[in-house]
């Protein structure tokens, strides 16, 4: 399970202190980067606009003696016929209906299926949320004296040193667990395209729902003396999205885990029915786990900001309200 | 009327402070309000009080509150038997208000011995009401509506051939709209029922004009088009689907001058063959080649079709969803069955194979202990014994 802060998988890949941003800042590519506009096939690769281009003289003596400076003809990157868009319906919450819809391109959740790259970055994960505190003691580390128990010789026994020897009732273990470090080391471009390949998994089985709103129930909207628990689950159930349904996991950004939704998912009978994760939470395990995945729309733009390290600077996603939404969410806890 | 005046009386009897008091008070309320409104025609009785209470407390003193649910739904088949038609409305009317009205508070002094002379406590708990437990408590603290989503919860069964009605029919209604310059999603404005709508729409033929991008609609009568605008649609697929088999075969002339890249449309016509039901139609059917590139389109057809079946169309169909053809496919795909034995059933596979047989649950020794007919003298033996039945004992 992913710790505090950031999952444990993404945390290897940032600095101390750093934001979200880190994955994109530090390159400053001309070719501007692939952005999503609503409701509509996201634009096609810009021609880059960096080339200089010699301006022509303007002196009219030097016109005649000058060569004509014939500007070479800009390379124009033809466009990748593989590239699309997909549209995404963005759903209200808590009613759950379709709004509008939404693109993003196929490099993010369109993604072929690599069973391969998802076992690797599962078991990294794995390896790395795992404690690694299995701890025994050495001969050396066995209290007692290091006195040899009987003579060399003479005993008609096996010759024995201190009591503390392996072979012996009470002695230390043998080649016994200590505590380490189980981590291991994934490479980030690998690590970001098994994010990508887990949410076009579940996009590809329609599993993916994506909210146009916040996870929060209006609760100002009801009766004070409306019962939550029962009108949360009745929603779960009513959608399709509870335990009869394999049940679901609902990503918010980190600021709404405190929010009741997600402490009605707390609970020990709602809990059945799905589970509520923040957006720094999440890791590639959890979105293949369960029935679905709920995600709101700037939570999933985050994490796909987050994750396309691997793609080159003319596929890099980038949501229009990024700087908002890292402004409205605090900085992540990393343990160092 | 004399049968009335006898049920009269015993309905007296009924609310009664007098009557017996192991019938419980919501029970009596709820007896009373039924038969109040039930009467009968058929043969002459003559209904004595004893009679007749004890038969209601038979019928409607069940142990689940589901029995006396299934005892109302008897009751209003025989009503509609022997009743009238005017008079069966008369009937569901009241009791549907009755159902509807909230119940009112029973009187507890009467239960109390010092109150009521005849109060005989009961025996059993049958029929009694359930009181003081933690679920009970916030059932009472809770005075919140429930929650009411935008797909309503309910899955309408809708058969494939019918959905090939439905989509062509919301397919006409979001071209009727594009055409006129207006928004597509008003198809999916609240809807008051009429049915006149569903024959315009039916009744339109459709051009369609090259690869599918070009898509004319022509009216059987030229008012229909400024109708089909202004009139709302209706939601329940049995209203669009009776419209659509009620409708007569009409084939719109085309006009004269037609290109003769322009293929005209024949509308749905009857199932005639029930094997065929499940099939898709036919290639000639050139509303299915619509295109559905325009993405304000595909949602606003999409989210009406998801209204009106009351299902959730996944993102995946819809990305593949470039025509008409490919979103009818799918919604006519049956869902695939999830445990194995469902799966074999369907496809009619080893059920007929003498040695196999397919089971819903994994089964265990117990059930085979079950099905011989040993497991009853083996439990007895265990618990005789004081040993578990399942499981480990705690030590």
């Amino acid at each position: 399970m992913a710790s505090k802060g950031f999952s444990k998988g993404a945390k290897k890949f940032l600095d101390n202190g750093t934001k979200y941003t880190s994955f994109c800042s530090g390159y400053t590519y001309p070719i501007p980067c692939v952005t999503r506009s609503m409701a509509t096939v996201s634009a096609s690769v810009v021609e880059p606009t960096n080339l200089s281009i010699a301006p022509p003289s303007s002196d009219p003596q030097h016109v005649a003696s000058l060569p004509v400076s014939t500007s070479p003809t800009p390379f124009r990157q033809p466009r990748n016929p593989f590239i699309s868009s997909v549209p995404v319906t963005l759903h209200s919450f808590p009613s759950m209906e379709p709004v509008s819809f939404t693109t993003y391109p196929s490099t993010h959740l369109l993604v072929p299926l690599r069973r391969d790259i998802l076992h690797r970055a599962v078991i990294f994960e794995g390896d790395n949320t795992r404690q690694g505190t299995a701890s025994t003691k050495w001969r050396s580390e066995v209290h007692g004296s290091g006195r040899k128990i009987r003579p060399q010789k003479g005993s008609g026994s096996a010759r024995l040193g201190d009591k503390k020897s392996p072979m012996l009732r009470g002695g230390g273990v043998a080649f016994g667990p200590k505590p380490r470090d189980f981590g291991t080391d994934l490479p980030r471009k690998i690590y970001d395209l098994a994010w990508r390949t887990a949410l076009s998994y579940r996009y590809r089985r329609g599993e993916l729902l994506v909210t146009d709103d916040l996870l929060k129930i209006p609760v100002r909207r009801l009766p004070p003396a409306t019962n939550l628990k029962r009108w949360t689950k009745e929603l779960l159930e009513a959608n399709g999205l509870g335990n009869g349904h394999g049940r679901s996991l609902f990503i918010g950004l980190k600021k709404n885990k405190n929010y009741t939704f997600f402490s009605m998912l707390k609970d020990e009978d709602i809990g059945r029915h799905g589970r509520g994760l923040g957006v720094d939470d999440v890791d590639v395990k959890d979105l293949l786990e369960g029935g679905r995945v709920v995600v709101e729309r700037r939570a999933l733009d985050l994490m796909l900001e987050a994750h396309q390290s691997d793609l080159g600077p003319g596929m890099r996603f980038e949501s229009e309200e990024i700087a908002e939404i890292l402004d409205d969410i605090e900085e992540p806890e990393i343990a160092v | 009327m004399r049968r009335i005046i006898q049920f009269q009386r015993s309905i007296d009897l009924l609310l009664d402070a007098s009557a017996p008091g192991t019938l419980c008070t919501t029970c009596q309320l709820r007896a009373a309000s039924l038969q109040r409104r039930q009467f009968s025609s058929s043969t002459s009785r003559h209904a004595t009080a004893e009679t007749f209470l004890q038969s209601l407390e038979k019928r409607l003193t069940g142990k689940n509150p589901q029995s006396q649910f299934a005892e109302l739904k008897k009751v209003r088949g025989e009503a509609k038997k022997e009743l009238s038609e005017e008079e069966y409305e008369a009937f569901t009317r009241e009791i549907d208000e009755a159902q509807e009205a909230p119940t009112p508070e029973p009187n507890f002094l009467d239960r109390d011995a010092a109150n009521n002379p005849n109060y005989k406590p009961a025996t059993t708990w049958a029929g009694l009401s359930r009181v003081g437990s933690e679920e009970w408590l916030e059932r009472r603290r809770d005075k919140g509506p429930p929650y009411k989503g935008w797909l309503g919860g309910k899955t309408r069964g809708v058969r494939a051939d019918h959905m090939q009605a439905i989509v062509r029919h919301t397919v006409v209604e979001a071209l009727a709209l594009q055409q006129a310059g207006r928004d597509v999603l008003e198809i999916c404005d609240q809807p008051r029922g009429l049915p006149d709508l569903q024959r315009m729409a039916l009744s339109a033929s459709i051009r369609v004009e090259g690869s599918g991008k070009k898509v004319n609609l022509v009216y059987a009568v030229p008012e229909d088009q400024e109708r089909l605008l202004d009139l709302p649609a209706a939601t329940a697929p049995k209203d669009i689907v009776e419209a659509v088999f009620e409708t007569t075969e009409q084939h719109v002339d085309l006009a004269n001058g037609a290109s003769t890249d322009v293929i005209e449309d024949e509308l749905p016509t009857k199932p005639t063959d029930q094997g065929k039901r499940d099939e898709m139609p036919d290639a000639k059917d050139v509303w299915l080649n619509i295109s559905l590139d325009d993405l304000s389109l595909r949602f606003a057809i999409i989210k009406r079709l998801m209204q009106i079946t009351g299902r959730r169309i996944p993102d995946n169909v819809t990305n593949d969803s470039s025509r008409v053809s490919i979103l009818l496919g799918a919604l006519m795909t049956k869902p695939k069955p999830k445990r194995l034995n469902q799966d074999l059933r369907a496809r009619n596979q080893l059920t007929q194979v003498s040695n196999v047989e397919l089971s819903a649950k994994r089964v265990t020794p117990i059930d085979k202990e079950k099905k011989v007919g040993r497991w009853k003298v083996i439990e007895e033996e265990l618990l005789r014994r004081g040993l578990p039945v399942t499981g480990h004992r705690d030590i």
